[in-house]
């Protein structure tokens, strides 16, 4: 066991020394922000690495812990002057305390239960049915308060309810456009298909509005990405495997996802997991290269139809996830999808690629400093004086919901592309 | 590290701001100056050494990270309080929502704090119009070493009341007391900008230009120096075409009253032309500087790109000595077969050389050690000062003024526990 996460390390030494202990990502790091102190910022977990690969440190607990301190935003892997991927480091760190010390209980039971895709599914359809007996709705957004104590949930946190049909059990499997174009397969992700089913539906109108049909391959499972990033690069693997044999069996001549961090794991995760099969990184990589996030695919490959827009009066300013400013370095496009809309008033805020501090299943575990971290971010929101906050990616949405419900805000959160639907509705209207 | 330090920083601190993994060095991060008197009566009372920066072999590191609130900004009297990690740049941003700036720039991170401008004293990017931080701080509340709590200077602008405490505490290295609350003086913003980028063939030539300015009587706010190997580096770093054919170059920042500041680059351009630059880029609005200024920030990112070792001296010469300076590095560059990339601030004829080395060759790391004592006689000789090293301080200020230094630190901290080992050397 020893031996093997020294290999882990080892491996990324080389990396690890690269970083000059410049401090320059103390800029960035939105936890660092908050706590100010070393652990927190990328320079201490890299500094702890070392530390660990030059034998002064065990991999302990308190290891665990600090390495469980990061959002996986890639501010300083940005920011950083020597080019430190920073971020890959501190998965990597997670990966080798996972092989010392095993998986976290909730996460183990969590990421078992996300194993079984037939499971998994039940699971949330039953969540779907029987979530308003547990769950108080709270008007006007699509949100929710627990009504009793939840372990591993924040008692004041506001999340949204899993759908009475998961996306993919209100479609048929290929919904045809009136004049096919084009064919694509859309990957919903799980956040689309079990809560934010609006999202997924306005996806699917606006291809269809493209005339582009839409295939929704029914065994689609769970990106990877989250337990990618805390450390289970082993079954990582396995989604990744299952993804990519599911969408080969269709003849696509794209994929989309309506998510930065789903549309990351195609485009670089996928590819990155299979260094060592050369095979399955060769089909990897194929469809790595037809694989884009909607609002880019709109936008560069299908040339969106913009005469068929009618006017939706809004103001709205753009929340960019950090999967998509800094994953995939999308954040032209979804602008564009709005200005080109009739109607709406844009309003940039400050720093709006700045981590939102949903950092997936770090909320989970951090939801005190998650919140920190997401009221700057409301703030920023608040001063646009816009009324929605449009953004690419459903925790994020989930995520400044809670804090502008928290904050007594009235913005309401969209994905981008449910206000592109709004305006080719409007028009047909 | 001993169970009892520990649980002693624990209790004033609390558990999760004292971090001691694996080694003899404990990290604590107090939240207030209360908090920092304790840990340092502590510290004094067990003559355990106390280091603000850099990584001690054993001891406490005391980290102000989390003392980072701007307390006031005094906008009727020009003057702001601040804590010692506020930053340079979140209080100017915060300065500008009034119209106001606190000009000293360290210009080297974005992370630089008030704490560390009262430490080093810098004068910056905008020395020669605007003064270093000694010239903007006007009080401290500073923890001695035994945890007592001084206060210095103030609001007031005439304060000459017993010895100018404040002055000796600034530029100290933190070895006289830690500074927990900063006044500081403020300026107004000025009106207009202008930045002005010219390349060199030679860094004499650019050495030259510099110093004819200066003896003209133009007053730049900014006036920066840049030659040798950091040219290629930048290049790298920000493809834009800067010319090839360049071996240094000027960075101006113009600024005051419109009709002045357009009066001033008109001077500016016509003084430059006579060292014959290969490029002159100009900007005004908000963009263009920006993008200029980029090439100026970007030099250490830049330089760090390379990832070998660096190590930067700092020294001063008169500005009218500055292309003999200049020429002075190259030479040595060549003699003793070195990297050195020269940036500095031309205004008051500070030059930092940069020597990019391979650690883990001797050869390398003694030709460095020749070329820096060689470099030191030679900034000597044209009536000029290298900062930094202890040993130095002799040389410049003779015996009785090293023994007066050390006595001072004595008075102080008799335990000799703050940051031991800087500015005087042995205590």
């Amino acid at each position: 066991m020893a031996m093997e996460y020294k290999k882990l390390l080892a491996d990324v030494e080389d990396a690890v020394a690269n970083c000059m202990k410049c401090g320059n990502c103390q800029e960035v790091c939105p936890i660092y922000k908050e706590v100010r102190i070393e652990p927190a910022v990328a320079r201490g977990k890299i500094a702890l690495m070392e530390a660990v690969l030059n034998g002064g440190l065990d991999i302990t607990a308190g290891f665990d812990k600090k390495m469980a301190l990061c959002v996986s935003c890639k501010a300083c892997t940005a920011k950083c002057p020597c080019g430190v991927k920073a971020d890959e480091l501190i998965i990597r760190g997670r990966q080798a305390a996972v092989a010392v010390r095993g998986l976290h209980p909730v996460k183990k039971a969590v990421f078992s239960l996300l194993k079984n895709r037939g499971l998994f599914d039940f699971s949330l359809r039953l969540a779907g049915m029987f979530g308003p007996l547990t769950f108080k709705k709270l008007p006007g957004r699509l949100a929710q308060i627990s009504r009793f104590p939840m372990p591993g949930l924040d008692r004041k946190r506001i999340t949204a309810p899993f759908a009475a049909t998961p996306l993919r059990g209100q479609y048929p499997e290929t919904v045809k456009a009136a004049q096919s174009k084009l064919r694509v397969g859309f990957f919903t992700g799980c956040t689309i298909n079990y809560i934010y089913t609006d999202i997924g539906q306005s996806v699917i109108n606006v291809l269809k509005a493209n005339d582009i049909d839409v295939v929704l391959p029914k065994l689609q499972h769970c990106c990877g990405t989250p337990v990618y990033v805390n450390g289970d690069v082993e079954l990582a693997k396995i989604f990744a495997k299952h993804n990519i044999e599911t969408f080969e069996n269709y003849k696509l001549d794209y994929i989309v996802a309506a998510c930065g961090s789903c549309t990351e794991a195609w485009k670089t995760e996928y590819p990155g997991l299979f260094l060592d099969d050369p095979a399955m990184k060769q089909r990897a990589d194929a469809l790595a290269a037809k694989t884009y996030e909607i609002s880019q695919f709109l936008v560069d490959i299908a040339k969106f139809r913009r005469d068929g827009l009618g006017e939706v009066k809004v103001s709205v300013t753009m929340h960019d996830p950090c999967h998509m400013a800094r994953g995939i370095k999308v954040t032209s496009q979804p602008r564009e999808l709005l200005k080109a809309i009739p109607g709406v008033e844009f309003i940039e805020m400050k720093d709006p690629s700045r981590c939102c501090g949903a950092g997936g299943s770090f909320s989970l575990a951090h939801y005190d400093l998650a919140r920190q971290i997401n009221d700057r971010k409301i703030a920023d929101i608040a001063s646009t004086g816009a009324s929605i906050v449009a953004t690419g990616c459903g925790l994020c949405r989930m995520h400044i919901t809670d804090g502008l419900i928290q904050n007594d805000k009235p913005q309401e959160v969209l994905h981008t592309i449910q206000l592109l639907d709004k305006a080719y509705q409007a028009r047909n209207k | 590290m001993q169970t009892h330090v520990l649980t002693t920083l624990q209790q004033i601190v609390g558990a999760s701001y004292v971090l001691a993994e694996g080694t003899e060095t404990v990290t604590v991060s107090p939240a207030t100056a209360d908090e920092i008197s304790l840990v340092l009566a502590f510290a004094n009372r067990e003559k355990i050494p106390v280091f603000t920066d850099g990584s001690p072999a054993s001891g406490i590191l005391l980290s102000l990270a989390r003392m980072n609130s701007i307390v006031e900004v005094d906008t009727a009297n020009l003057v702001a309080v601040v804590e010692p990690s506020v930053t340079v740049a979140a209080l100017n941003a915060e300065l500008e929502k009034h119209g106001l700036m606190y000009p000293p720039d360290p210009g080297t991170s974005p992370e630089v704090t008030l704490g560390e401008t009262v430490a080093a004293n810098p004068e910056g990017l905008r020395g020669l119009k605007y003064g270093a931080a000694k010239h903007y701080i006007m009080g401290l509340e500073t923890i001695l070493a035994d945890g007592r709590i001084l206060k210095t200077g103030g609001k007031n602008v005439k304060d000459v009341a017993g010895y100018d405490m404040t002055k000796l505490f600034t530029g100290s290295q933190q070895t006289l007391g830690i500074a927990t609350k900063i006044i500081v003086k403020l300026m107004p913003a000025p009106e207009t900008k202008k930045v002005l980028l010219a390349f060199f063939p030679s860094a004499e030539d650019a050495g030259k230009a510099a110093a004819a300015l200066i003896a003209g009587k133009t007053i730049p706010a900014v006036l920066e120096i840049m030659a040798g190997a950091v040219l290629k580096a930048v290049q790298t770093y920000i493809p834009d075409g800067l010319p090839a054919e360049a071996a240094a170059s000027l960075f101006l920042e113009l600024d005051g009253i419109n009709a002045a500041v357009e009066k001033e680059l008109l001077k500016t351009l016509s003084t430059i032309e006579a060292y014959r630059p290969v490029a002159i880029r100009t900007a005004g609005d908000a963009a263009g500087r920006e993008a200029l200024w980029e090439v100026r920030r970007s030099v250490f990112a830049a330089l760090a790109g390379n990832c070998s070792a660096h190590l930067i001296e700092d020294l001063t010469v008169p500005r009218t000595r500055l292309a003999e300076a200049l020429k002075a590095i190259g030479t040595l560059a060549g003699q003793f077969d070195l990297n050195i990339s020269i940036l500095g601030h031309a205004a008051t004829g500070n030059l930092l050389p940069v020597f990019a080395y391979d650690a883990t060759n001797p050869s390398q790391t003694d030709r460095i050690q020749a070329a820096r004592d060689a470099l030191f006689a030679s900034v000597r000789a044209l009536g000029g000062t290298m900062n930094g090293a202890p040993e130095r301080l002799e040389s410049q200020y003779g015996a009785a003024g090293l023994a007066a230094m050390r006595a001072i630190k004595r008075a102080l901290d008799p335990n000799c526990i703050l940051n031991p080992g800087k500015v005087t050397g042995a205590c």
